[in-house]
Formats: structure tokens, C-alpha cells, sequence
């Protein structure tokens, strides 16, 4: 059920169920007329509440698909379906909205306070002055950072940490039912990106959010999400469970992808015994 | 000094309107056009590059060719019953305003490509729309590089406003040009601190608002302080554009002494007959010609010579056959007619230190034209543009060693301290006897005529009350008249319209029977 469908299994199957929350049909990007594709004839369906990690080295084309999901990018071929919908024939500027949108960049705008920056997507909603001070401090709740303490600060200054969990406020303000989010741990030192991790799983299972996130740190993927798509030359070369991906029978570009952070973990145990001998 | 403390108020708003209105254009202007530019890298190169050729434009040049692009309007309005101004606020604005695009547009450019493109990556992301991603976050955050352009501008617009005189703009720049010409230097003086503290006083205030700007509520207020100061600057161009027709006279005078003094005996005259008179001096030659009849000049002298060399075919003629035909020229070339010559003669004349003259034997051009080769010549900035200068080079076969240019009332200082050795004077100034000079003559007439002439457009003279207060001037002013008001005024430091109430005093009195520059 996870596995990629061909066209006309997948039809006959999509007759009879809800729609996915995130389709990608045989999607294709290039930007130099075909010469050379960013993204080469990637399907994937992702369903509500899944929480999908898109992993793979650098200009393997894993953000060029995430921003195919809120049509930051066009497609050169296929097609995205967001619920149902051909996204084509819709305004991107909506669709966005009720998508969180979270960069490695961070990128708070820096001449707004904390509370205008989460603040930013109910503002274009047009919601009323109170009901978005109200979300604002529940959602400076939810990431952690004490309201009145936060609320009237300048980006400039919180510490990265900071930045980044007002970021996730400002994604999920307008409460999207869609978290994309494109390395957003990738800033962080360790001890910071570990907490946030666990507080985002978190928000991603009690808000019920299906969560695409492009990351190249295996690690991160193998803990946090239920699915990893590993792409590599603008492909998915194989999409399953975490602990499928380890299995014998997977391409071994995927073993050895997957093993890295293994291999890392057991030198770190070996260093621990041999200062603790 | 209390007279031009009295007149520097009036002079500072004037300049200020002049400058804010400018401003407001360029802002208009450049905002928009920045905003279409940064989206648009195909047009960015070629839009700065134009907006930077019209900075390298002299201002004073950008300035004069505004004049004939309004006499153009005016005369293309006139089809449908408008009167639009030919001289003063709109050419001034129009120029102005070019000035000030250049700095605003190329910073408005940069502080937007300047921004960092995650950030409107985020936005869009976030669900912005192009405008909303623009007025939200990139104009905002394009804000501080904006304003460094705006504040650039406005420096540059209030000094080049000094300019606007020879277009007839009242400004400070009134007090520097009639400073210069008079030799009145507190007056000069006067115009450039008052020029500069304008300047230093506008970049504080727009560093006042560019600070605050964060503030929703003082932004507000600077907001509103800025419209209502622009309005108030803007109120003189809505009067000047629904009035239908100006009650008043406006009379013209170029941008020397002897002009300054006419302009004023004639503002006195009419104002006796009950007309509202207003004067527009330091006007370019050119520019005040262009606008006589047009609706910027009601009245000005001029110089017969002048118009025929610069207009006309320029061959040698006689003083009275110049008059002549210059009388039936005029009226098909614009609405105005020549009323009459005044009754002296303001040549060109070469004039050379006395002691140098005896020295060398030099009485005649010709005679300088022996020794031009070791010699050099200073002149006013058109005279080596002007028919004059070829007449004379090619009659007398004068080659000069050296050709420099000055402003006209530096000429005479030059020539008396040897800076140069011959000189172009003009006969009536007062300084070619004070300062030992002697006028060298022109046997062979390669020089025309320069009779004063009275020029008036159709409509003043076709008013019968104001041809009363102006025609006695008519035949009444000799050489030796005009030569004394101009030493009045340049040397005795007299101002022109002391000068001119003296000379208007002159004419009044009973004829002399010795008027020895008459026309024969």
C-alpha cells in the first residue's frame, strides 16, 4: 500500500477511497528546456496524518519537490493534487495559507515583533485584531516561549532556537491541516535542534497535521518520520517505514544512505567505552 | 542688510514650495518606476542609464531648455483657450524634478534587490500576494536605502533650485544672481546660507521621519506633515493653472545691472498708473525672448543688435534701418511689437587697460589685431557663441592667443588686474571709466548697433493707460543716464531701484537740449 502505483492501478484504487491529502503524479522540473531535470517523473502520495521525511544529498532535488507542494515551483510536466484537487486550477496564494511553511533560512521577517511574525498568515486571513493576539499566545504556548515574555521582541533578539520555534508558530497560526517544512532543523546546534524535534512530532500528532519535511540528516528522518522517500538525481529510488528501509532487500545506495548515521552512532559508543574503560 | 533679512522669509518659502513640490514628483515618479524596475532586469539597465544621462545635463542648461518646451505647450494650449504659463513654476518644477529622479530611483532599485530573497520566499510561501509581499515586507525593509536616496535628492534639489532665477522662479537663488550682478555680496552671501540652511534643515527633518517611521502613530503624523506641506507647496501651481488670465504686468529683465535698473523704472511707472507689476529678473536672453508675448514677459529692453544677430540675418546694417526692420519682423514673429528705442546705445565694445592702449598705440581694433597673437581675450559666456565674435575675427583678422570666459561682472575686474588683456564691455557700464579702461573703436562696423529697445507684448500695448506710463521713457535715456544709474548701483552700492527712481526722475525732468546719443 505504501509501495508507488502505476497509473491505472492507482485510478482504480483511488475510485473506491478518500483522496490522499498530498498526491504527486509523474511530476517532472526543469528549468533549461529539458537538458537537465531537477526533478525527473516523481510520483508519491502521502496521507493525511503521515508524517514523510524527503531524504538525500544535496541537489538530489528533495526541496525542488517540496516547493512543487505549495507551487513555490511549477511543474514542467505531471501533476500535484492537494485533497483531491489538481492544484493547476487553483490559486496558489490560498492554497498556501492553509499550508505551514517552515525554511531552514528561518526567515522572520526582521521589522516585525515576535507577535506580528506569527501573526503574518491570520493577518491576510483578515481575522479580527483579538482572535489573533488570542492564537498568538497559544501558539508562543505551544512552541515553548513564554508569551509575555516574547511577544513584543524583534527577531534580532532570540537566539537561533528561538528564531526558529517563532517560525513554527508562524507556520501553523492560521491552523493548517499541510506542515511543509524545508530543513528546519539544519541551523540548530544539537542540544536545541533535539528538543524542538521532539516538541514538533509532538504538535504533528495533537494538531493531526500531515507533514512533508526535507531533510538530509538520517538521523533526524529515521526518528521522526513514519515514511522516508529517498530521492537521489531528481528520482525516488525507494519510499518506505523507517525500519523497512534498513531491511537487506532495499538498493544499497538506500543501505548505505540509511547506515551512515548508524555507523556514526556505533564509533560514538565505541569512544564512550573506551574512555569509560 | 534689514531689506534682505525683510525679503529672505518670502525668498525660504518660495524655495521650499519650489523643492517640496520637486520632491513630490520625483517621489511620484521614481517609487513606482523603482518597484516596475527591480521586477524587470531587461529595463533596469537602460531606465537608470537614461535617468543618469539627464543627471549629467548642467542644471542650468535643464533648467533653460524647459522654457521653449513650455513656450511649445503654451502655444499648442492656446488652440483650446488655456494660458499656460511659459516661465517661473512649471519649467522650475519640470526640471526639478528630473534632478530628483535619478538618486530616488536607482536607490529604490537597489534597497528592493537588496532584500534578502529567503525573505520573500517566506512570504510568498506564507501566502502573499505580490502587492502584499511588496507594501509588507520588501518596501518596509527597502525603507533605510529609499531614504538616503530621497534625502540625496532633496540636497540636490534645494541647491540646484538657486538656479531657477534665469526661468523666472522667485527663489534664494534671486538674491545670489542680482548679489553677483550688483555686487551686493551680503546678498550673495545671504541666498547660499540661507540655501544651505534650507538643506541641512530639510535632510534633519527627513532623518526625523525616516527614524520614527517605525512608530505607527508618528508615522502618522510625519505623514500627514508631509501632505499638508506639500499641499501648501502645491497651492501656488493650482492658483497659477485656474486663473484664466493674470490682471498684473510682469515685466522681464536679463541678468545684469542696467536690466535690473529698467525693469524697475518701468515697475515704478506702472504701479503709479495703478498696475499690479511683477518683476522676473536674472532671466537668460534667450528665455526672456521666448517669453514676451507668451504669457511669461509683458515688457522687457532689449538690444536691437541682439535679436539681429541672434534671430534675425545679422548682416551689417545701419542703427535706424535695424530698428526699422526689426519693428516689422516682431509682430509676425510673436504676439508683441516694439514700442520704441530708449535712446541709448549698450554695445559690445573691446576694452583695454589705458596704460597698455598707450603703450602699444592701441586705438582701433585693427590696431589690436596686430598684436592679438600674445594677447589674451576675455569675454561673457555667449559672446564667442554670437555672430559678433565671427564679425569681428574675420573683419579685423584677430586671432587671440587665449580665449577665456567670465561672468560678465568679473570681466572688468579681470581686465583691470591684467588677468586679461582686452575685454568684451558694454558702453554704458559705469566701471570702463571708473576702473581706467578705454573702449577701442570699430572702423570697420563689425560690431552692430546695440539701441536699447522697449519690447512689450500685444496685449500691453493695445492697454492705453499703460501705454501712457511707459511711452515718455521713449528717446528720453542717453548714455551717459544709463552709464551713471549702472555706477550708482555698482560702485556706489546703491540698489536698483534707488537707481531707478533716480533715473525716472531723470526722464521727468524738462528736456535737455544736448542729447548727444540720440538716434541721427
Amino acid at each position: 500500500m505504501w509501495v508507488l502505483s502505476t497509473p491505472s492501478q492507482r485510478d482504480s484504487v483511488h475510485a473506491v477511497r478518500r483522496p490522499a491529502m498530498i498526491e504527486l503524479r509523474d511530476v517532472s522540473k526543469t528549468w533549461d528546456g529539458g537538458a537537465t531535470w531537477s526533478v525527473d517523473h516523481v510520483s508519491l502520495v502521502v496521507e493525511s496524518g503521515e508524517f514523510v521525511a524527503l531524504v538525500g544529498e544535496s541537489g538530489s532535488g528533495k526541496t525542488t519537490t517540496l516547493k512543487l507542494m505549495n507551487q513555490l515551483i511549477q511543474p514542467s510536466s505531471g501533476s500535484v493534487w492537494i485533497g483531491g484537487v489538481d492544484i493547476s486550477s487553483s490559486d496558489p496564494v490560498h492554497l498556501r495559507r492553509k499550508m505551514g511553511w517552515v525554511l531552514q533560512a528561518i526567515a522572520l521577517f526582521p521589522h516585525w515583533t515576535v507577535a506580528q511574525n506569527v501573526a503574518t498568515v491570520p493577518r491576510l486571513l483578515g481575522w479580527d485584531e483579538t482572535r489573533i493576539a488570542k492564537r498568538c499566545d497559544e501558539l508562543l504556548d505551544l512552541v515553548g516561549l513564554e508569551p509575555t515574555m516574547f511577544r513584543n521582541r524583534m527577531p534580532a533578539q532570540l537566539s537561533g532556537g528561538q528564531r526558529q520555534r517563532v517560525g513554527f508558530a508562524r507556520a501553523l497560526a492560521a491552523e493548517p491541516s499541510i506542515l511543509l517544512m524545508d530543513e528546519p532543523f539544519g541551523a540548530l546546534d544539537p542540544v536545541t535542534r533535539d528538543g524542538l524535534q521532539r516538541d514538533v512530532r509532538e504538535i504533528h500528532n495533537s494538531m493531526g497535521l500531515t507533514t512533508v519535511m526535507v531533510t538530509h540528516d538520517m538521523a533526524e528522518a529515521l526518528t521522526l518520520a513514519s515514511r522516508i522517500a529517498v530521492m537521489k538525481d531528481g528520482r525516488i529510488v525507494g519510499v518506505d517505514q523507517p525500519d523497512a528501509l534498513l531491511g537487506p532487500e532495499q538498493d544499497p545506495y538506500i543501505r548505505t544512505l540509511i547506515q551512515t548515521p548508524l555507523r556514526q552512532a556505533m564509533a560514538l559508543n565505541r569512544l564512550v567505552r573506551t574512555t569509560h574503560d | 542688510m534689514t531689506e534682505l533679512l525683510v525679503s529672505l522669509p518670502a525668498l525660504l518659502a518660495a524655495h521650499l514650495q519650489l523643492t517640496l513640490v520637486a520632491l513630490t514628483v520625483s517621489l511620484v515618479v521614481s517609487l513606482p518606476l523603482g518597484v516596475l524596475l527591480a521586477r524587470s532586469p531587461r529595463l533596469k539597465g537602460p531606465a537608470l542609464a537614461t535617468a543618469g544621462v539627464l543627471q549629467t545635463i548642467p542644471s542650468l542648461a535643464l533648467l533653460a531648455l524647459m522654457v521653449p518646451v513650455f513656450v511649445t505647450v503654451h502655444n499648442i494650449g492656446e488652440l483650446v483657450g488655456l494660458d499656460t504659463p511659459v516661465l517661473g513654476f512649471l519649467p522650475a518644477i519640470s526640471a526639478l524634478s528630473l534632478y530628483g529622479i535619478l538618486p530616488i530611483l536607482r536607490n529604490t532599485v537597489t534597497g528592493l534587490l537588496g532584500v534578502d530573497p529567503t525573505l520573500t520566499e517566506a512570504g510568498r510561501g506564507l501566502g502573499m500576494t505580490d502587492r502584499q509581499l511588496l507594501l509588507q515586507v520588501e518596501l518596509p525593509l527597502a525603507a533605510p536605502v529609499i531614504f538616503a536616496g530621497i534625502r540625496t535628492a532633496a540636497v540636490w534639489v534645494v541647491g540646484t533650485a538657486t538656479l531657477a532665477t534665469p526661468v523666472g522662479q522667485t527663489c534664494l537663488g534671486d538674491l545670489i544672481f542680482a548679489g553677483l550682478q550688483t555686487r551686493s555680496w551680503d546678498a550673495v552671501i545671504v541666498g547660499c546660507i540661507g540655501a544651505a540652511g534650507l538643506a541641512v534643515g530639510l535632510d534633519l527633518l527627513l532623518g526625523w521621519i525616516e527614524r520614527t517611521r517605525t512608530g505607527r502613530r508618528r508615522a502618522w503624523i510625519a505623514g500627514v506633515t508631509i501632505s499638508l506641506l506639500t499641499l501648501m507647496a502645491a497651492s501656488p501651481l493650482v492658483t497659477d493653472l485656474i486663473k484664466p488670465k493674470r490682471p498684473a504686468v510682469t515685466v522681464g529683465a536679463k541678468g545684469f545691472t542696467e536690466q535690473y535698473i529698467l525693469a524697475r523704472v518701468m515697475q515704478q511707472r506702472l504701479e503709479n498708473s495703478g498696475y499690479d507689476v511683477h518683476i522676473r529678473d536674472g532671466l537668460g536672453s534667450s528665455i526672456v525672448f521666448d517669453a514676451l508675448g507668451s504669457g511669461g514677459v509683458d515688457a522687457y529692453v532689449d538690444y536691437s543688435g541682439t535679436i539681429w544677430s541672434n534671430h534675425m540675418d545679422g548682416a551689417p546694417a545701419g542703427r535706424t534701418e535695424i530698428i526699422e526692420r526689426l519693428e516689422r519682423w516682431l509682430p509676425n514673429q510673436k504676439s508683441a511689437r516694439l514700442l520704441g528705442p530708449l535712446g541709448f546705445e549698450n554695445t559690445y565694445a573691446i576694452a583695454v587697460k589705458e596704460t597698455d592702449a598707450e603703450t602699444h598705440g592701441w586705438t582701433s581694433l585693427r590696431d589690436l589685431s596686430r598684436d592679438a597673437s600674445a594677447l589674451t581675450f576675455g569675454a561673457d559666456y555667449e559672446f564667442f557663441q554670437r555672430s559678433e565674435w565671427t564679425a569681428m575675427r574675420d573683419t579685423y583678422g584677430i586671432e587671440f592667443k587665449a580665449k577665456r570666459n567670465f561672468d560678465a561682472s568679473f570681466l572688468y575686474d579681470a581686465a583691470k588686474a591684467g588677468d586679461v588683456d582686452a575685454i568684451t564691455a558694454y558702453s554704458t557700464d559705469g566701471r570702463i571709466t571708473a576702473f581706467n579702461l578705454r573702449t577701442l573703436t570699430d572702423p570697420d562696423h563689425a560690431l552692430p548697433p546695440y539701441d536699447a529697445v522697449l519690447l512689450v507684448s500685444e496685449t500691453l500695448a493695445s492697454d492705453p493707460i499703460a501705454m501712457t506710463a511707459l511711452k515718455p521713457l521713449l528717446q528720453r535715456i542717453d548714455v551717459h543716464t544709463m552709464r551713471e544709474a549702472n555706477r550708482m548701483v555698482d560702485q556706489d552700492g546703491a540698489t536698483p531701484d534707488e537707481a531707478a527712481r533716480w533715473l525716472n526722475a531723470q526722464v521727468s525732468r524738462p528736456q535737455r537740449s544736448n542729447l548727444d546719443d540720440t538716434l541721427e
